[in-house]
């Protein structure tokens, strides 16, 4: 019993100096596991598609002098490189799948 | 702590029955508002945090969740409600990145380490009491430093919509217009003092004006540019916008927080809905905004239109001949939120009222997936006062090309636009209260008006009026309740339901003689329920073949668990010394599939509706992938009672096994009819025969076939079967698991054609591998 308190005893500086540490340093830490995989890396987000087309508004002066405005479609030519790349993955994957 | 687990022995007595929990026990609940610190090693993760919802939270309350790394890094966020995430494989690998996007009810996956999450009533998975699961995710190598905290909101923030006026000129997107210092004189209660100023100032009134109408917790981001566009003496474009991306969920790519599934989203309504930001939703840097608004920097020169140019006015102007710059910039930006239909209206790029693809040179070309906005919209057939969705699975896009074309025949049936006080037809008696969409005929035949038709409302003052008007409108009016519909709606959402499918043989109609025997193995309230599959298919030569896959239902999603090479489908091997099989090594592949929305997705829009479940599969056999629709063959109500279907296995002496789908006949012996999985030569390749009975009894003795048929990328010819030996199965009683007792026996002897190899056994005790009658 004494030797116990004893030992108690020698362990009290240590043990107020860990009271008086700030919190977040005692805090609880997270468990953690390597990542599955061969090599971690994002798989399976989502897709990202530019649209077809933008709208515009359109301003057109009509015979009489009035301006007449309406909205239009204008062609998302940024976007057409998107399309033909995706459309070139499906092909290869189809090219894969009919090896 | 994370929970140990042993890797399950694979093989036809499938790792469902033996493999352990391995979801961790969450440890570290969070306060509300006090910030976690921690580092995570890199290509690591944690799902030790929690936070648990008490149950009086106020009407109005939101959890955000905001994690902060420091340096380069790239840290992800997901969060889950109720049950934890996996922290291990049904195989013992630990977690992927695919894993926690499956798990996750929210991702926040952007390529910098500051992610943030908010969970409101109104989102797909609502916020409501109980235990919200956290994992943390660090792609980068080196460690990271992090700080993780959850906070209970009292009431909705709103992050407005954040304007980016760029200094300079980048490719097709000036920013000088905006800091023009031509002296202006103040008009309409705008104070700025240059044209530039006022520009500035117009544009931000008409972001305030929006952000008041709607809320969203990540700030909307406009990218405003000025730009030389078509300008004419007699035609100008004055503006023109749209959103950035696209996106939707997919089973290849979930995104579980969308209402919708299998439909295309603006971005900036996806990134609402998922509470974070674009990148949060699509990964990548977070460099682009969600919309681009362009104005044309030619109006206002003398040789165009006049020399009309736009009126920067705050209050709109009551007549006049220039251009109201906030009400055109509200309608574009509304376009730009998701109020934008998507099928093809111009000949040129495609079949009129196909889908948007994504793919081609105009993007319609294949199979084209829906649109949440043409989900609302319908097509009203006046004569018998009756309407139809127009992205109806059985609607074609001839039936869509004629409505966009029909005059009045173009509408919204989405319930809060049809009973919105702002709707002009709400007196109508239905269905012809359903809001007119813009179906002009233009020229002859009939062409639909490129940019005007089907997204744009008909009734006057609307601003989402195909027309423009003066004096401009400053609301959004019927556009907002249609807004909702499409991503911008606050009302509180139930919590979703997630189809369990059931335990049978599935089959695609396009692919006819392949199939997936998909039974329930075993219950797991915490992981969801584990299910084994079966992949019985063919060859590139046509030979039969089997894939397994053991994985949880996830949310109405089977994940089909990945082992130590990174396959969440596996090719087996018997081995004869140990009465088993092993995993053969020289391919792989995954599964999974969605049962919940599968209707929706282009796989299954030919398929008969009238199936009582559908599953969209997505598998991987090597390199090659496909993504088919499938049905139950039997139904549960089918079966007799006792009901002897299931996957039946001989213990001890395995890698091969029987399964069995029994089916009620009236007063006479039920109907079965049998896979059998079997080892078909000396090198212990597993093929699958087929024997059925037409009136089982135990003991009763049939021939079993094996079936020649198609590679699964193949196109599709009919089967072939020939007789490669006999079946005698006795079954009794639906023992399950362990060792077989022998109440249930089969002896069968068989030949696969050309093998010079015997496979069989005599009266082989066996028993279920699965839970009896599919768990029901």
């Amino acid at each position: 019993m004494s030797s116990f308190f004893s030992r108690r005893v020698r362990h009290l500086p240590g043990l107020f100096a860990w009271l008086a540490m700030p919190l977040a340093a005692v805090a609880a830490q997270p468990e953690q596991l390597s990542l599955g995989g061969s090599a971690p890396s994002k798989t399976a987000a989502p897709l990202a598609v530019p649209p077809p087309q933008l709208t515009g508004t359109i301003a057109v002066v009509e015979t009489d002098g009035s301006v007449a405005l309406q909205c239009r479609d204008v062609p998302n030519l940024q976007a057409r490189a998107t399309f033909l790349e995706r459309a070139e993955r499906r092909r290869l994957q189809e090219q894969e799948n009919a090896r | 702590m994370i929970a140990r687990t042993t890797i399950g022995r694979l093989g036809w007595a499938l790792a469902a029955l033996t493999a352990l929990p391995v979801a961790a026990a969450p440890t570290i609940p969070l306060s509300s508002g006090t910030p976690a610190a921690f580092t995570l090693q890199g290509g690591s993760f944690t799902t030790s945090y929690y936070i648990d919802v008490p149950a009086n939270i106020a009407q109005g309350t939101q959890l955000r969740l905001q994690l902060s790394g420091t340096g380069a890094a790239d840290a992800d966020l997901f969060v889950r409600y109720g049950t934890p995430f996996a922290d291990r494989s049904l195989h013992g690998a630990n977690a992927d990145f695919d894993l926690f996007r499956r798990y996750a009810h929210y991702a926040a996956i952007s390529g910098t380490s500051t992610e943030s999450i908010v969970v409101r009533a109104s989102s797909q998975q609502p916020l409501r009491p109980g235990r919200w699961h956290i994992a943390i995710v660090n792609l980068s190598q080196p460690s990271t430093q992090l700080s993780l905290t959850a906070t209970l909101q009292s009431a909705a923030t709103d992050g407005g919509i954040q304007l980016e006026f760029p200094t300079a000129t980048s490719g097709t997107c000036s920013g000088a217009p905006w800091n023009d210092s031509t002296p202006a004189t103040p008009t309409g209660g705008n104070p700025g003092s240059t044209l530039g100023q006022q520009r500035r100032n117009a544009m931000q009134r008409a972001a305030e004006l929006l952000a008041a109408q709607i809320k969203t917790p990540a700030p909307i981001r406009i990218r405003a540019c000025w730009r030389d566009l078509e300008a004419s003496a007699t035609r100008a474009v004055l503006a023109q916008a749209g959103p950035t991306n696209l996106t939707l969920h997919d089973v290849d790519a979930p995104a579980p927080w969308l209402p919708n599934r299998y439909s295309w989203y603006a971005i900036a309504a996806a990134s609402r809905l998922a509470g974070t930001s674009a990148c949060g939703v699509v990964g990548g840097a977070c460099t682009q905004p969600d919309i681009v608004a362009t104005f044309n920097s030619r109006i206002g020169a003398s040789d165009v239109l006049g020399g009309r140019t736009f009126d920067y006015g705050y209050t709109p102007a009551g007549t006049g001949t220039n251009f109201d710059f906030i009400s055109i910039t509200m309608h574009e930006i509304a376009h730009g939120l998701g109020f934008l239909g998507l099928v093809n209206i111009d000949a040129a790029d495609g079949p009129l009222g196909a889908r948007f693809s994504g793919e081609g040179a105009t993007g319609y070309s294949g199979t084209g997936y829906n649109d949440v906005y043409g989900e609302n919209t319908a097509i009203l057939d006046a004569n018998a006062a009756s309407w139809k969705p127009f992205l109806d699975a059985g609607t074609s896009d001839a039936e869509r090309a004629a409505a966009l074309v029909s005059g009045n025949g173009l509408r919204w049936w989405g319930p809060a636009a049809v009973a919105s006080p702002l709707n002009n037809l709400g007196a109508q008696p239905p269905p012809f209260n359903l809001p007119m969409l813009y179906a002009p005929c233009t020229g002859s035949p009939c062409a639909p008006q490129g940019g005007s038709t089907l997204s744009h409302l008909v009734q006057a003052g609307d601003l989402m009026n195909a027309s423009y008007q003066i004096p401009g409108p400053r609301t959004l009016g019927l556009a907002k309740p249609m807004l909702d519909a499409v991503g911008w709606s606050d009302a509180g959402a139930a919590a979703p339901a997630f189809t369990r499918p059931m335990s049978s043989w599935w089959f695609d109609r396009n692919h006819s003689g392949h199939g997936l025997d998909l039974q329930l193995a075993r219950r797991d309230a915490n992981l969801g329920d584990v299910y084994n599959a079966i992949f019985y298919t063919f060859d590139a030569a046509g030979r039969p073949e089997i894939y397994i896959s053991t994985g949880n239902l996830v949310d109405g999603v089977f994940v089909g668990g990945r082992d130590q090479n990174g396959n969440g489908m596996q090719r087996m091997r018997y081995d004869a010394a140990t009465r088993t099989s092993v995993l053969d090594g020289s391919v792989g592949g995954d599964l999974i599939i969605d049962f919940n929305g599968a209707a929706s997705a282009p796989a299954c829009r030919s398929v008969a509706h009238a199936a009582p479940q559908l599953g969209l599969m997505s598998w991987r056999v090597g390199t090659s992938r496909g993504q088919w629709c499938i049905e139950p063959l039997v139904t549960p109500d089918s079966h007799p009672t006792p009901d002897l279907s299931g996957q039946w296995y001989g213990g001890n002496d395995s890698g091969w096994g029987i399964g069995t789908q029994m089916v009620r006949r009236g007063g006479a012996a039920p109907f079965s009819t049998n896979l059998i999985y079997y080892p078909a030569d000396a090198s212990g390749t597993l093929r699958w025969g087929a024997a059925d009975f037409e009136s089982y009894a135990p003991g009763a003795t049939t021939t079993v076939y094996s079936v020649t048929g198609y590679c699964r990328t193949c196109t599709p010819v009919a089967t072939t079967f020939t007789a490669i030996g006999s079946l005698s199965l006795t079954l009794t009683e639906a023992t399950v698991g362990g060792q077989p007792t022998g109440v249930n026996r089969a002896s069968f002897t068989l030949n696969f054609p050309g093998a010079g190899y015997t496979f069989s056994r005599t009266n082989a005790p066996i028993t279920l591998l699965t839970l009896p009658a599919g768990g029901q």
